[in-house]
């Protein structure tokens, strides 16, 4: 068909992107994994090769599998909260929680209002609940007070200050920020199941719980697990919430370090360890790759046609 | 933003019965299920308001303290400032440095935001309606880069940014910010122009119209409402970025005047500890929410657009 100018277009329109996205992305990724197999440290041109070592290194890292293992209570707590709150908020604005067909009034207020928290910078969420959880003047402490309750005494140092609930802390905002965006995900995935179903359900004198669990569950069950691997990488990918929550948690580990933090802090603080930090950039990847990959398996489930 | 408790605007139940026969479990008095039904239509508002409670009392309460002094905010967090101080958002502007790392974002994220468009739309565009030998290779090229952690690439960054005489420019965040976008704008975009029609641009072709010319005057307009939502989708990541600012952009001077927004207020925040005036607190909060504004208009605007391009969605 129209050949002419067909390749000039194809390179016009194609090459400035792959040139920016080459140099910038591309080539730090390839250079990040080839940096894992050296010790340097940004100073020296040149790169000396040291085999796995680094890798070898963080086996017995107690600091790196301290923030794996930080990870891993995010990646099964933030999920199971976010994804919980978001699928029972999203059926009982759609149907009233299933039986009854009509609208919940107010659902297109609570949709927007929810979702809100989802746009607000991650760093100011972070100094947000930073405040909430302070022990003079906090939100959290004025809440408490109200009730008789003194937050010091029952969290000593208060939440951000005590190792054994800073996570959980930090975990609570994390929650309270993705809920409404996996809400409206849903709410459009169970917008498309048609009300036969349900009133079939019905019909069967099914109630709100079982219809929720043997209509709706299922069918939107696709949606549920690319929301689960979305948040799942995001765990793994947070850092601006930990960081400035645990007051820039970059400078020193004050029991919230998770793998992100861990990394910064050994490249741009810990004499710059670039080599040591790649090995743990790329083990982040792998683990990144494997979640995924793992999680489709585990979860898959027969799909079905509607 | 409306200071409005948002619940009072929960609606009353429904007058009309509830009827629908299918309802009715058989054998039960209707009056009574009628009474049982009204009652379970509260049932979603039960958990609903304490969430939207949940949601809303922060923010408020962050508009609130934002006039307070931090006497006022220690001593009564729940109560109303005692005067309306709205000198503390200019002080927040002049003294905090708000002005300067409102200025850098928004010089950052335009041409980020700008970038990222540019590049996206072209290369999308031929992917989705011209694919040459050679497109499928690109194709996974861009999904790698969205599989991958940012933070394996973090460390070369700083050393490619640093030898292109780039390290702490906006220009250098630009072209960082728009590399790490392309990858989603890219793919939902090719997903986007594939699913538009043929038949206008075979149209224009036959009317003699060339390749940059179709794509100009045909399937750009076109593709509108696809170009909104990734833009609106860039804009909100960009203007929330954290890591590769404070990676490739630290400090330069007293006034940490190349900041942006995101490493001034974490900044802003640390030093808060010290409580530099008996507003400071009310500072910080003032400055947090001038930097919301262009997040909350974006976010209004947004609303329409979802609405719309569910409704474009259901009649295709």
């Amino acid at each position: 068909m129209h050949k002419r100018g067909l390749w000039r277009l194809i390179v016009t329109f194609t090459v400035p992107g792959l040139v920016l996205y080459t140099v910038f992305v591309l080539s730090s990724f390839a250079q990040g994994v080839q940096i894992s197999f050296t010790d340097w440290t940004g100073f020296t041109p040149d790169l000396t090769y040291i085999g796995l070592d680094n890798y070898l290194r963080l086996l017995g890292d107690g600091s790196w599998w301290r923030s794996v293992w930080h990870n891993v209570a995010l990646l099964v707590v933030i999920p199971v909260f976010t994804l919980g709150l978001a699928l029972l908020f999203a059926s009982l604005i759609t149907r009233g929680g299933a039986g009854n067909l009509r609208a919940t009034p107010g659902g297109d207020l609570y949709r927007i209002l929810f979702f809100f928290p989802q746009v607000v910078p991650v760093v100011i969420i972070g100094i947000l609940f930073s405040y909430v959880y302070a022990s003079r003047g906090g939100l959290l402490q004025g809440l408490l007070s109200m009730v008789g309750l003194d937050l010091l005494t029952v969290v000593p140092n208060g939440p951000l200050g005590n190792p054994r609930f800073i996570l959980l802390a930090i975990a609570v905002a994390a929650v309270w920020s993705s809920v409404g965006f996996y809400m409206v995900l849903f709410l459009s995935a169970m917008g498309r199941v048609p009300d036969e179903l349900f009133e079939a359900a019905a019909l069967d004198g099914a109630g709100r719980l079982r219809s929720f669990l043997h209509v709706t569950l299922p069918l939107i069950w696709s949606h549920v697990q690319t929301a689960f691997i979305y948040l799942a990488i995001g765990t793994i990918d947070s850092f601006a919430l930990v960081a400035v929550m645990s007051q820039t948690g970059t400078a020193a580990d004050f029991g919230a370090d998770v793998m992100s933090t861990y990394l910064y802090r050994t490249a741009f603080s810990l004499n710059s360890q670039f080599g040591y930090a790649a090995a743990m950039g790329t083990v982040m990847m792998l683990g990144s790759v494997a979640l995924a990959l793992v999680t489709f398996r585990l979860t898959k489930r027969e799909e079905y046609e509607y | 933003m409306s200071t409005q408790p948002l619940m009072t605007d929960r609606p009353a139940p429904d007058p009309r019965p509830a009827t629908p026969a299918h309802r009715v479990p058989k054998g039960s008095r209707p009056s009574r299920s009628s009474r049982s039904s009204r009652v379970a239509a509260l049932i979603p508002q039960l958990f609903l308001v304490p969430w939207a409670l949940v949601v809303a009392v922060p923010l408020v309460w962050m508009l609130m303290s934002s006039l307070k002094t931090n006497v006022e905010i220690y001593n009564s967090p729940f109560g109303p400032p005692s005067e309306l101080r709205v000198g503390v958002y200019v002080d927040a502007w002049t003294e905090s440095n708000i002005s300067a790392f409102f200025l850098n974002t928004v010089v950052v994220v335009a041409g980020g935001v700008g970038l990222t468009m540019l590049l996206a739309v072209m290369t999308a565009y031929v992917m989705a309606k011209y694919p040459f030998r050679g497109s499928r290779a690109l194709y996974y090229l861009y999904l790698a880069g969205m599989t991958f952690p940012v933070f394996l690439a973090i460390v070369p960054l700083v050393k490619i940014v640093q030898s292109l005489g780039l390290f702490a420019t906006p220009v250098g965040l630009i072209l960082v910010y728009a590399a790490f976008s392309l990858p989603f704008s890219v793919f939902f975009l090719t997903a986007f122009f594939r699913s538009l029609p043929e038949e206008l641009s075979e149209a224009a072709f036959i009317d003699g119209a060339g390749h940059f010319g179709v794509f100009f005057r045909i399937m750009l307009p076109l593709a509108r409402p696809g170009l909104i939502s990734i833009a609106v989708f860039n804009f909100l990541g960009q203007w929330n970025q954290y890591l590769i600012p404070v990676v490739l952009n630290p400090q330069q001077d007293e006034e940490r005047s190349n900041y942006v927004l995101s490493q001034g207020l974490a900044a802003l925040a640390l030093g808060e500890n010290y409580e530099t005036s008996p507003t400071s607190m009310a500072q910080l909060f003032a400055g947090l929410l001038i930097s919301m504004v262009p997040v909350l208009i974006v976010y209004i605007l947004f609303q329409r657009q979802v609405q719309q391009g569910l409704t474009a969605g259901a009649l295709k």
